[in-house]
């Protein structure tokens, strides 16, 4: 059980969209870019680094105009706190743009062969074509669009895009039939049907996501903003009304020292750092293969109430186990084991290895099959037979389904039969082995293959749980089998028996009750229930309308991500939440810094305030301006990172990051401009 | 309507708790004052009745501020600097302790909405109080109405504090003239309606500023509390859950009083230190 997204190896995030961990380069390498993003016009975005832009502009013509240490001291570091905050969104997007370059080299010009009327074919470019054609490809080359198959079946090679090398298997009709542009076929012919103009391919949404072009501000982004520019006006006032009230007093207040305490009060660390953390956050989603169509639902997958969790490849291991034998007719465990064993050993799907892993783990015979078994003769399962098993020495072993087995053996076993009607019961699948040797045909047992929660699911609905999230299974299996699972894997609720519509009107049900719900799902029919859905993941092995719906696209195609969507979401917005407290917290220690300073000369008495015994009035407030600059590089890895989440109730995460960034927010100032100031004061006409 | 008590009874004890923090803060200057000539008398007795003395003056200073009655029973111009600012600055938090007469609880409501929005974000969702979501348009009007009365008092105060006529209506000189004109406009903007004293606020420009004062302090900030109710009945309840924040306990309080101090208080804190707190100080 992982319990951090902090935890979690990177490792997992494919070569095709692998970011590295931050570092101290990215910040030299982004430095053009901050500079570039100096132009006015780019600052206008966000009004509080505009004011700090302003007031860097204001102070540099007053230090110009009458130069002292301290006043272009100060007009330095205003100017580097705008540059840091440039710095900030520069590397949030050049860890977006690697990626996006990696994307751009599977774009490279193919030529596609388009069916004409009448089945001709034609060579066009792969940039003209329209959707609606028709496109043959054969192995080796590459698809020229995204589309769907509509006719033959392929093996395609997905790695320019999931990064999984293994390749997939995408053929015409059904729930495998949609295939991206830029993905090579490795064998086979198949003829797409363009579904995508060139241009608005996936490869194209995904390079403009990455790089951050289709940007823009989520809701509660555009919420937040407000609020701090609301804040920025307040204070705005208040130094604008301390110029006249300080001159009523007896010292007028220099444009550079007023301009030092308005930067210092306004909320420039979040709002240096608000750009940088929506976009490293869809930078987690993309580095864990996830496709996000808007910042809108990442934001949405932190307020996620019930999650609708599809029990195949979830919850349970995509196939189901063997799990238990039950030997009739007096056949000892040990004789049915060998058999069992025996019959699987050249049965190579998931159900057959896990019967001999079952006898290995569980009767200690040998996982392998050993040299003179390798020789033997297997009869391998098919269709008409529905059997699979061996020959050796005279004697015959097979194991399939009863009816099958009954049929080949010619006799029924009522023991056996009353297992294989309790196992069909529960929800499992039995199987029958049996025996035709000189002494004659007879049933040997019952092998139980059932599905198999996986290892640790139960401990993260217990999180989810925690965190105040609804967990419903969905499933197709009858309503005792799935109350069995959900039993079992410890969600909340299930839907048997469902069909997408039962989908649908539970998601609906939920959202009429004020909740919001995510689900996954690859099938056509899913498309409805992932639009309604407020956060509908696609399975990239989908079809093309599935992904149209979601506003999400898995591109490994493991619905088990949901939960990590969810955490991602709430990542963010934890994240953005706990920089506003710390750079609100921050200013209390400022105003300790500036205040004392700017009238301790004329009210001797309000050296009282100078708790922090900064050396003289420009050391303090130099230090502050300094501290303020500062600090926002030094959140940059947090705010890009994001912050630790552990999933627990809302109570304690609030109550750690209160204790972290409230009160964190509120302490590391005083000592930050404290130790800044004893650098400071060494510093000649300071 | 909300149907939840303690909801309710943590805004009542951060209110309590406010009031009674600057209730000590001026009962403490009082009795320990720094002038000279008060040192020699013992106690800060001028402008008070007898029969009160200095615990029921303070009293009812502190609590007079925290409603907006207008009333006084002592001359807060003659209050020490301490005590003095701590009338002040309980008008300045925008009536929150415990709110004014006839305008309610909205000022607290107000910065709760804002706490909510500020820290909200900290538990991993969009930040929601009392089952409803906080989004562009309720963080706008809760912005307007917290952001009405700083900025006619600073303007106001900065504006008059500039002009030479100002400086003959003032009783005093320094720090303690400076508060007399700030009270002023703090009065004003707050519906409060009580005195410093010591200002003469008959000419034109007095009349005219305090009164734009008055009717905007009023009015912007109710008008904007009602377009964030408006806002929020409209909405569809979102039921709470262990995911959401908890508004009901001792943690929230704290927030809210934290976003007081350093929102609403902060705000004036330069005002202050000009003022009363120079005259504490010294």
């Amino acid at each position: 059980m992982t319990t951090g997204l902090q935890e979690r190896p990177a490792a997992a995030a494919p070569a095709a969209v692998g970011a590295g961990a931050f570092s101290p380069r990215q910040l030299v390498a982004s430095l053009p870019d901050a500079l570039r993003k100096l132009d006015p016009r780019t600052q206008l975005r966000n009004p509080v680094m505009f004011v700090v832009w302003v007031g860097s502009v204001v102070v540099t013509v007053f230090a110009i105009l009458q130069p002292s240490v301290f006043a272009w001291l100060i007009a330095v570091w205003l100017w580097f706190t705008v540059l840091f905050a440039n710095l900030a969104e520069a590397v949030a997007e050049g860890r977006g743009k690697a990626q996006a370059e990696t994307l751009r080299r599977t774009k490279r010009e193919t030529v596609a062969r388009r069916l004409g009327r009448g089945g001709a074919e034609e060579q066009v470019a792969g940039t003209d074509l329209k959707v609606g054609d028709l496109v043959v490809v054969e192995a080796g080359e590459t698809i020229p669009g995204d589309g769907d198959v509509v006719e033959g079946i392929a093996t395609v090679d997905e790695s320019a895009i999931t990064g999984e090398s293994a390749p997939v298997i995408r053929e015409a009709g059904g729930d495998r039939s949609a295939v991206t542009g830029g993905t090579t076929v490795l064998s086979d012919r198949i003829v797409v049907r363009i579904t995508t103009k060139p241009g608005e391919t996936f490869v194209d949404r995904m390079i403009a996501l990455v790089e951050g072009a289709s940007r823009q501000k989520t809701p509660n982004e555009i919420a937040l903003t407000i609020l701090l520019a609301a804040l920025t006006i307040i204070f705005l006032l208040a130094v604008v009304a301390v110029a006249p009230m300080s001159a009523y007093a007896g010292q007028e207040q220099t444009l550079t020292v007023l301009t030092a305490l308005l930067v210092c009060l306004i909320p420039t660390t979040i709002g240096a750092l608000l750009s940088a953390i929506g976009i490293a956050g869809m930078d987690r989603l993309v580095q864990r293969n996830v496709l996000a169509t808007s910042g809108r639902a990442v934001e949405a997958a932190g307020d996620i109430d019930t999650l609708l969790l599809d029990k195949t490849g979830t919850i349970t291991f995509g196939n189901r186990q063997a799990t238990a034998l039950h030997p009739v007719n007096g056949v000892t465990v040990a004789e049915l084991a060998a058999a069992a064993r025996l019959s699987s050993l050249a049965d190579q799907t998931p159900e057959g290895r896990s019967i001999v892993e079952l006898t290995a783990r569980e009767h200690g015979l040998p996982a392998e099959a050993t040299a003179a078994e390798a020789v033997l003769e297997f009869v391998p399962f098919t269709a008409q037979t529905r059997m699979s098993g061996v020959d050796v020495e005279g004697r015959a072993v097979r194991k399939g389904a009863g009816s099958a087995v009954a049929g080949w053996t010619g006799t029924t076993s009522r023991e056996a039969e009353a297992i294989v009607d309790e196992i069909s019961g529960d929800g499992g699948t039995p199987l029958v082995v049996a025996e035709k040797g000189p002494g004659g045909a007879r049933v040997l047992g019952v092998i139980r293959l059932s599905d198999v929660v996986k290892p640790g699911i139960k401990e993260r609905f217990t999180a989810l749980r925690a965190m105040g999230i609804r967990t419903v299974m969905i499933t197709g299996d009858n309503p005792r089998t799935a109350r069995v699972i959900a039993a079992e894997a410890g969600v909340d609720d299930y839907l048997a028996e469902a069909t997408p519509e039962d989908k649908m009107a539970l998601i609906k049900k939920e959202q009429e009750g004020g909740r919001l719900v995510a689900m996954t799902g690859d099938g056509t029919n899913d498309a409805p229930a992932l639009a309604q859905a407020d956060v509908g993941v696609a399975m990239n092995s989908g079809t093309s309308a599935a992904k149209e719906a979601g506003n999400m696209v898995d591109l490994d195609s493991d619905p088990t991500k949901l939960i990590e969507i969810v955490e991602i979401g709430k990542q963010l917005l934890i994240t953005r939440g706990a920089l506003t407290t710390f750079s609100i917290a921050n200013d209390l220690a400022k105003y300790f810094a500036i205040l004392p300073a700017m009238f301790v000369a004329i009210y001797p008495s309000l050296g009282a305030l100078n708790i922090m015994q900064l050396a003289t009035p420009q050391s303090a407030i130099l230090s502050a301006v300094i501290f303020n600059a500062l600090v926002i590089v030094a959140l940059i890895p947090l705010a890009l990172r994001g912050v630790q989440y552990r999933p627990s109730s809302a109570a304690s995460l609030l109550r750690r990051n209160l204790w972290i960034y409230g009160l964190g927010g509120v302490v590391t100032p005083f000592i930050g401009i404290f130790l800044i100031d004893l650098l400071v004061r060494l510093i000649p006409g300071i | 309507m909300v149907g939840n008590r303690r909801q309710g009874l943590v805004l009542v004890s951060v209110m309590g708790l406010l009031w009674a923090a600057l209730l000590t803060v001026a009962w403490l200057s009082e009795v320990f004052p720094n002038g000279t000539a008060t040192q020699a008398a013992g106690a800060a007795m001028e402008g008070k009745e007898v029969r009160f003395g200095i615990p029921a003056s303070i009293l009812f200073g502190v609590s007079t501020t925290g409603t907006s009655t207008g009333a006084v029973n002592s001359l807060h111009d003659s209050f020490t600097g301490g005590a003095g600012g701590v009338v002040l600055l309980n008008m300045l938090l925008g009536e929150v302790a415990p709110g004014g007469v006839g305008a309610g609880l909205y000022g607290i409501l107000v910065l709760a909405v804002i706490a909510v929005f500020l820290a909200g974000l900290m538990v991993g969702r969009t930040p929601e109080y009392l089952g409803k979501k906080l989004g562009r348009v309720q963080v706008t009007a809760a912005a307007i109405s917290i952001l009405a009365m700083p900025t006619l008092v600073l303007l106001g105060a900065g504006l008059a504090i500039a002009l030479p006529s100002t400086l003959d209506a003032l009783n005093n000189s320094g720090e303690h003239g400076f508060s007399e004109v700030l009270y002023a406009y703090a009065s004003a903007a707050n519906n409060n309606g009580s005195a410093f004293a010591g200002i003469t606020v008959t000419s034109d420009f007095f009349q005219t500023t305090l009164g734009i004062a008055m009717l905007f302090g009023r009015f912007v900030p109710i008008l904007a509390a009602l377009a964030l109710a408006g806002s929020l009945a409209k909405q569809r309840s979102v039921p709470a859950g262990a995911g959401t924040l908890p508004t009901d306990g001792a943690l929230f309080g704290v927030l809210v009083g934290g976003t007081i101090v350093l929102v609403a208080a902060l705000t004036f804190f330069p005002a202050l230190a000009l003022g009363p707190i120079a005259e504490a100080l010294s």
